[in-house]
């Protein structure tokens, strides 16, 4: 379990080290607070509100990890599906599948360049569709399952330009779908925007209630 | 001074003058408008100059390939094809040809490379490296290169103009919340005398300030928040 907890950590590219001592020191801090709060006030309140306040915070740090792989993902679909329109670019002009996936290595991130070379590797070794299938399930999608079929399709019947087209066509509803829920998650992205100067007007009606209030139980307190 | 200056130091002086009547406060609006001012100059304009160049040099490098391999097709060379192109081109991008006049094509192309650092132009390279080389159709060679680049576009003008609406619109709404805040005085006339003292009310619409100002970095965020191949966000456009 606790080697799961690190490898994921590292997978994300971060220390664990670093992550286990942050979490530790936080819970620290607040374990001192809550003594701290006992000892001035007698009270079994103040540490309960730190066992309290402590689990929040720990609960959202390590949530954390969560949305950063959720975010990885997107990220490592998207330069795939860049990749992919590159490999077409590449096959289209006479270098086979192998050759293409390996001038991709200068477009790719660190994350990708590792998941290609164990892709080349594979492929040098197993000319089954399992290196595909692989490759596909580093990126939780049935897309790019569908995709790597393909390619290994047209692989093992010889690189036609039947298999290429057939490719092709898959390729190009996806890259066009992909490009569409950019753009809309782009938008979804600013339209949250709007919520501020409604908050804003909100905190201008409470600002204003409380200062209405302080007066009159300034003027109760006179009378 | 520039639209994007002129623009912020108009929302500054609104927000600090909106601050003023609402506070009643010289002291407070004074340095709510020299925060606003040197946030605006240090990090927003910057922010957004940066990505504008960026979506500027990627529409350029858009139409050079396009233009480059039209013309390549007509005239089968690549000086011809480069001369042809670089006419068309903005007094920017002829200021960085006449540095490199001495050059040969081949390496003129090369070096462009530095000057439209995306992934686009580096494939555009290649392949007219690769028809240099063994020749063949260029149309056809670069027909799926045309297709991506032409997706790319379109993704970055429709974010961007998408970016524009998005300022518009929040710019509105938070004009319509700070008149709210503004009325006030107006609207609560001897009232208003009392609550201006509260201490609670002088340092909430202090926050409410801070909260503006925020807002318009967390929607410039997310308005220059726009993914060019090959290009880091962050990274400085020569």
């Amino acid at each position: 379990m606790k080697r799961s907890f690190r490898q994921r950590i590292e997978e994300l590219g971060l220390s664990y080290t670093k992550e286990i001592t942050v979490l530790f020191l936080i819970i620290f801090v607040i374990a001192v607070i809550s003594i701290v709060g006992y000892i001035m006030t007698k009270n079994i309140i103040a540490p309960g509100i730190g066992l309290i306040v402590g689990l929040i915070i720990t609960i959202f740090y390590l949530s954390r990890y969560s949305s950063m792989e959720k975010r990885n993902d997107k990220e490592h679909l998207d330069e795939l599906i860049s990749l992919l329109s590159y490999l077409e670019i590449f096959i289209t002009n006479k270098n086979n599948v192998y050759t293409s996936f390996k001038m991709l290595i200068p477009y790719c991130s660190t994350f990708m360049n590792e998941t290609i070379n164990s892709f080349l590797i594979q492929v040098d070794n197993d000319k089954t569709v399992s290196p595909y299938i692989n490759f596909a399930a580093k990126f939780k999608t049935k897309i790019i399952e569908s995709l790597m079929l393909s390619i290994y399709q047209m692989v093992d019947n010889g690189e036609n330009d039947k298999q290429f087209d057939e490719f092709n066509a898959l390729f190009s509803d996806i890259s066009k779908d992909f490009y569409i829920s950019k753009v809309e998650e782009h938008k979804r992205s600013l339209d949250s925007s709007n919520a501020y100067p409604l908050y804003g007007a909100g905190g201008i009606i409470v600002i204003l209630a409380f200062s209405i209030f302080s007066i009159m139980g300034d003027l109760v307190n006179v009378i | 001074m520039n639209s994007t200056s002129f623009i912020f130091i108009i929302v500054s002086l609104v927000v600090s003058a909106v601050m003023y009547i609402a506070l009643d406060n010289l002291i407070i609006a004074a340095m709510i408008l020299a925060c606003y001012l040197v946030v605006s100059f240090m990090v927003f304009i910057p922010m957004i100059k940066n990505r504008k160049k960026q979506i500027e040099r990627y529409h350029l490098c858009y139409h050079f390939i396009n233009n480059f391999i039209i013309s390549l097709s007509i005239k089968k060379s690549i000086g011809g094809a480069f001369e042809s192109t670089s006419v068309s081109m903005g007094s920017e991008f002829q200021d960085t040809v006449i540095r490199i006049e001495e050059m040969s094509d081949a390496e003129k192309l090369k070096y462009l490379q530095t000057y439209f650092p995306f992934h686009s132009y580096l494939l555009f390279y290649q392949i007219i490296t690769l028809w240099q080389e063994q020749g063949g159709d260029i149309l056809k060679m670069s027909q799926y290169l045309l297709a991506q680049t032409r997706q790319e576009e379109e993704y970055i003008t429709s974010v961007s103009s998408l970016g524009k609406r998005k300022y518009i619109e929040t710019g509105t709404l938070w004009i319509f919340s700070l008149a709210i805040l503004a009325m006030l005085r107006f609207t609560l006339t001897g009232f208003y005398d009392k609550i201006k003292t509260v201490p609670i009310f002088v340092i909430s619409t202090t926050l409410l300030a801070g909260f503006v100002l925020f807002s318009i970095y967390i929607l410039i965020k997310k308005a220059t928040n726009i993914n060019i191949k090959g290009h880091d966000k962050n990274e400085k456009i020569i």
